[in-house]
């Protein structure tokens, strides 16, 4: 084997090289440049202009900044997690062999193809405080509810969109539609399973539920940690929603401004490259940072077969 | 699973993937290169437009029939969707098409002011345009500071429509629309209808629905920009003002029960407008909105029109003006044929013939051509009247508008819904904007020492 | 512990009902999708919306295929489509073959590297971005959008390092020690144990370039080279704005894709029995 093992270098970069070309011909220029940029202001039209950390010192008394970040922790630790969860629950209603169940599995993915100008008409008569689905039925159940217990629960008539409040929890209402992608990924881990474990459980007398999270979860973790951490990446880039949703302005009352729509309204409308670019670098911190958490925490329950 | 042993040397095994792999990229790198061009010996002259669809088909018949008429160019036109982010992305990598249609009154001034647009001076003296042609206001809206750097067909033009059948049934005069401001939210509230008769209830239809404090700032007299000073001015009496009528009367009509009835309007192309349709009887809008009422009104729909009522202090009859634009940009390496397209596409000929519908798209900017028979009728000599007003006024040349509008109508936002008060909103839009804008100016002026 | 078969029954059924209801609510954007698209004009932006079109407007169809040249659109799509697929799954399974399974010293570091590429947003490299391309004079051409599928994207290569990870390492030093070169153990093993993941990339990356609006706008100037999502841009005039049949090609769109989806799915069921190889 010593004879393979030291080929294993050349092997090894030789798989990798794509990637590597890549990198340079595409990727560090562009990393590079932008973060020039975040040192400049720069406005697409005339040359950036040095200007130091300016950039970097206003971000920090930049009010729509720290809302925008604000907004963007709380759909990254809360949109995020529930999202996982469904999509995973998902996948495990749809691990079967069962009559008809390609076409469960093709109706529930349908919503991530479907186009998101169809989709958000729809989203906003659902979500309408007024003649809105949701609210017809959370009115039902207000007076059911109310007329249970004499008046005293009452169920909350949200704005959804239009209340600052209850804005963010729509959009992650609204979220849960596109649980289809991250229960894909889950669905081909679950293919992955082997039979056999399943089968010795079987014997042991174990549940079903204690199955899937002593035998199944294992398994699949090395799965279940590109989702959580691809999830968080893509929490804290947070954009297309929103943008749809409040034509970019992040209303009512910089509710639904995330870091992403704050960043790109910096770089095109507001003619802010050096600015955006400064952001950027600030998030990218942010998310490396928190990645580096999920690595550690996650080191102890990943479970690779290959080692 | 049955597994072949057979053996291959290590090199060709990862031969066979490089191999492969450049393989396949080469392949796709030789399909996917660029069509020749086939304008066949003419000068060709990209022109961008924002225009689709229908639109674009009409746009692109006077296209053509400049492509006859010159038989040594050859103007080719891009769609491109709407889209204003890929004008930027152009313009930063100084890949620009040769004209385009795409600048809007709003952006000139950030286009300008950078040094991204050809200053069409020269080349209107030359012609046979002159300043006298156009509506004084609409002439404004081509100049950045001493130079012309636009020109257009139609001129967007803002002010009220009501419903007259609604007047009507609410026992007003439907040919008597309100003058005052005063009297505008009487009518207003007069209008208004809610569910069961009962004014905490419901709402069944609006007098009008209020907000866009950036227009009605307008009309209260807010000074918006100082070009000596290069100072803003939005943190003034005229602007709290605005501010704390609109909060007084969207009070009045509860600001979170006006906003869910506003997200029950129907798309406003289409049968379900909110004014065609009677869920709101009095609008503020462009003059746009006759090609709308033409095309889904249904034939009886009864409407008339009249000036932004103005506090007595404020500024009477005023209007703003807005409306895509030509433009040149400074990277265009045919310039001159460039021009001579701009030329036609807003001569007089064309701008009274590019609408879609059967009625006009907008008047025309050039006097000229807004005297055609068809601008006749009231409607549009009404809009006539407007765009000569002393108070009809284009968007102030300052750069970073879009950023203006936006903060202006967060400060509305925080306003309205009680967050903040309009004294402390307004001074905070100021401060902030005016250091944007210095920062703006402080890095162009450095751009031209340095180039000097 | 034996169930009796009444029992059975009744958790099946159970079971349906709750994928019934699921598909239901699932199935929503899809269904108003396609009742708007045989909607007369009036009735799309109707408020509150009616879900049934009154009278249902066929005609939508054959008129949206005649606003914008459909063949040539699908045409360019295709091709995008194909070959980016092509590039990327390609050059995605050998680069994380090359992370997962080769053992070389710099395999975690370079993956560090490669995950911390994703975290910067796209917005801000979109301009240097542009100006390579047009450096390299690919701006107009169909290069920029695919070329780059050949040299790997970092979410991808994480997926399938994942996947491949999760292979028994027993079964590939085995293959290895058997005198199987590396390239033999990724093509007849690795790919092939890791189909549905493979699925899934090819799955991703075909519906990413057949949506693809962002791409196409910036780098295709030539009508002739337009794309679908492109093309649906113009039932949006300004003032005229087409939706109906916006939604009608729209639905015509995603067709293919579904059934596609629908298509490929179908190798999940037949899942690789580990237990077989082992033995």
């Amino acid at each position: 084997m010593r004879q393979s093992i030291s080929n294993e270098y050349l092997t090894g970069l030789l798989f990798v090289l794509p990637w590597i070309a890549g990198f340079f011909i595409w990727i560090l220029f562009p990393l590079g440049y932008s973060v020039y940029l975040s040192f400049c202001t720069y406005d697409g039209l005339t040359a950036p202009l040095w200007v130091g950390t300016r950039n970097y010192t206003r971000l920090a008394s930049d009010e729509q900044f720290w809302k925008s970040l604000w907004n963007t922790v709380y759909i990254t630790f809360i949109g995020v997690p529930v999202g996982l969860f469904f999509s995973l629950c998902l996948a495990f209603a749809l691990n079967q062999k069962r009559r008809g169940i390609s076409v469960y599995r093709t109706i529930i993915y349908l919503p991530c193809l479907t186009p998101v100008v169809a989709m958000a008409v729809l989203w906003m008569w659902l979500l309408n405080p007024e003649v809105g689905l949701v609210n017809a039925l959370l009115r039902k159940t207000d007076t059911f509810v109310a007329a249970w217990s004499a008046g005293m629960l009452r169920v909350p008539i949200p704005g959804w969109l239009n209340d600052p409040l209850f804005s963010k929890p729509a959009l992650i209402l609204m979220g849960l539609w596109g649980a289809g992608g991250t229960m894909l990924i889950f669905l081909a881990a679950l293919q992955d399973v082997p039979l056999s474990l399943f089968e010795s459980a079987e014997i042991d007398g174990a549940g079903w539920f204690h199955k899937q999270l002593h035998v199944t979860l294992p398994l699949i973790s090395p799965v279940l940690f590109y989702n959580i951490l691809v999830g968080v990446i893509g929490g804290f880039q947070y954009f297309t929603q929103s943008y749809v949703i409040s034509s970019g302005t992040g209303a009512p009352q910089d509710s639904t401004l995330f870091y992403a729509l704050y960043l790109f309204n910096n770089a095109f409308p507001f003619w802010k490259m050096g600015y955006a670019s400064a952001m950027a670098w600030i998030l990218f911190f942010i998310t490396l940072g928190i990645s580096f958490v999920v690595f550690r925490l996650s080191a102890r329950h990943i479970h690779y077969q290959g080692e | 699973m049955p597994l072949k042993r057979g053996h291959l040397p290590m090199i060709s095994a990862s031969a066979a993937v490089a191999v492969m792999l450049v393989l396949a990229c080469a392949l796709v790198y030789t399909f996917s290169g660029a069509r020749p061009a086939t304008a066949g010996g003419r000068t060709q002259i990209t022109f961008w437009v924002g225009w689709a669809g229908k639109e674009l088909d009409v746009i692109q018949r006077f296209v053509d029939e400049f492509n006859r008429a010159h038989p040594n160019l050859y103007v080719k036109t891009t769609s491109i969707a709407n889209s204003y982010q890929k004008m930027k992305i152009a313009f930063a990598g100084n890949d620009t098409p040769d004209v385009c249609a795409t600048v809007w009154t709003h952006e000139l001034a950030d286009y300008a002011l950078r040094g991204a647009l050809t200053p069409l001076d020269e080349y209107i003296a030359h012609s046979t345009r002159r300043p006298s042609d156009y509506y004084p206001a609409v002439w404004e809206t081509y100049k950045v500071g001493n130079h012309i750097y636009a020109l257009n067909q139609t001129m967007i033009t803002f002010f009220m429509m009501y419903n007259k059948r609604i007047f009507r049934e609410e026992g007003l005069d439907p040919e008597r629309p309100p003058r005052t401001l005063e009297e505008f939210d009487d009518m207003a509230w007069r209008l208004t209808k809610f569910r069961g008769g009962d004014s905490k209830g419901e709402l069944k239809r609006l007098g009008f629905a209020y907000g866009n404090a950036f227009i009605w700032s307008i009309a209260f007299g807010t000074p918006f920009w100082n070009p000596e000073t290069r100072k803003i001015g939005v943190d003034c009496p005229q602007t709290i003002r605005c501010l704390k009528w609109l909060k007084s009367n969207t009070d009045r009509y509860n600001y979170q029960r006006l906003r869910a009835f506003q997200s029950a309007f129907g798309n406003a192309s289409s049968p379900n407008n909110p004014f065609i349709s009677g869920k709101v009887a009095m609008i503020l809008d462009g003059d746009w909105y006759r090609s709308i009422i033409d095309e889904y009104a249904p034939a009886d729909f009864e409407y008339g029109w009249f000036p932004i009522p103005a506090p007595p202090e404020g500024r009477t009859a005023s209007t703003y003006l807005m409306s895509s634009m030509f433009v040149i940009p400074a990277a265009s390496r045919h310039k001159d044929a460039a021009w001579l397209l701009i030329e036609w596409m807003t001569s007089a000929y064309v701008s009274c013939n590019v609408h879609v519908g059967k009625s006009p798209g907008g008047l025309p900017s050039l006097r000229a051509a807004a005297a055609e028979p068809e601008y006749r009728e009231p409607y549009w000599q009404f809009v006539s009247a407007m765009l000569s007003s002393p108070n009809a006024m284009p968007p102030p040349k300052f750069p970073l508008f879009e950023r203006f509008i936006s903060d202006y109508s967060r400060m509305e936002d925080y306003v309205l819904s009680n967050v903040k008060k309009p004294e402390e909103a307004a001074a905070e839009l100021q401060r902030n904007f005016q250091t944007e804008v210095d920062t703006v100016f402080a890095s162009i002026g450095l751009q031209d020492k340095r180039e000097k | 512990m034996t169930s009796p078969p009444a029992y059975k029954i009744l958790r099946s059924t159970g079971g349906h009902a709750l994928l019934v209801a699921l598909s239901l609510i699932f199935a929503l954007p899809f269904i108003w999708l396609v009742l708007s698209s045989l909607k007369p004009a009036s009735q799309i932006f109707e408020f509150p919306p009616s879900w049934i079109p009154r009278p249902i407007q066929w005609s939508n169809y054959p008129e949206a295929l005649a606003f914008i040249p459909l063949i040539r659109y699908t045409g360019n799509t295709l091709f995008l489509a194909l070959s980016g697929t092509f590039g990327t799954v390609l050059s995605c399974s050998l680069v994380a073959y090359g992370l997962a399974v080769v053992r070389w010293r710099w395999a975690n570091a370079l993956f560090f590297v490669m995950l911390t590429t994703v975290m910067i947003p796209p917005q801000v490299t979109t301009i240097p971005v542009f100006l390579i391309f047009k450096q390299l004079g690919w701006v107009g051409t169909f290069r920029p959008l695919v070329i780059p599928a050949f040299f790997a994207n970092a979410f991808f290569v994480f997926l399938l390092r994942q996947f491949f990870k999760t292979i028994p390492r027993d079964l590939l030093d085995a293959a290895r020690i058997d005198g199987c070169s590396h390239f033999e153990v990724y093509w007849r093993i690795v790919l092939r144990l890791s189909r549905p993941a493979l699925v899934v990339v090819i799955f991703f990356t075909f519906t990413a370039y057949w949506n693809d609006f962002m791409g196409p706008l910036i780098y295709l100037n030539e009508d002739s080279s337009y794309t679908l999502s492109l093309g649906l841009q113009q039932f949006l005039c300004q003032h005229n704005a087409k939706w109906e049949l916006l939604m009608a090609a729209s639905t015509l769109m995603i067709l293919p894709v579904i059934i596609l989806f629908f298509i490929l799915q179908r190798s999940f069921v037949e899942g690789i029995n580990l237990t077989g190889l082992k033995g």
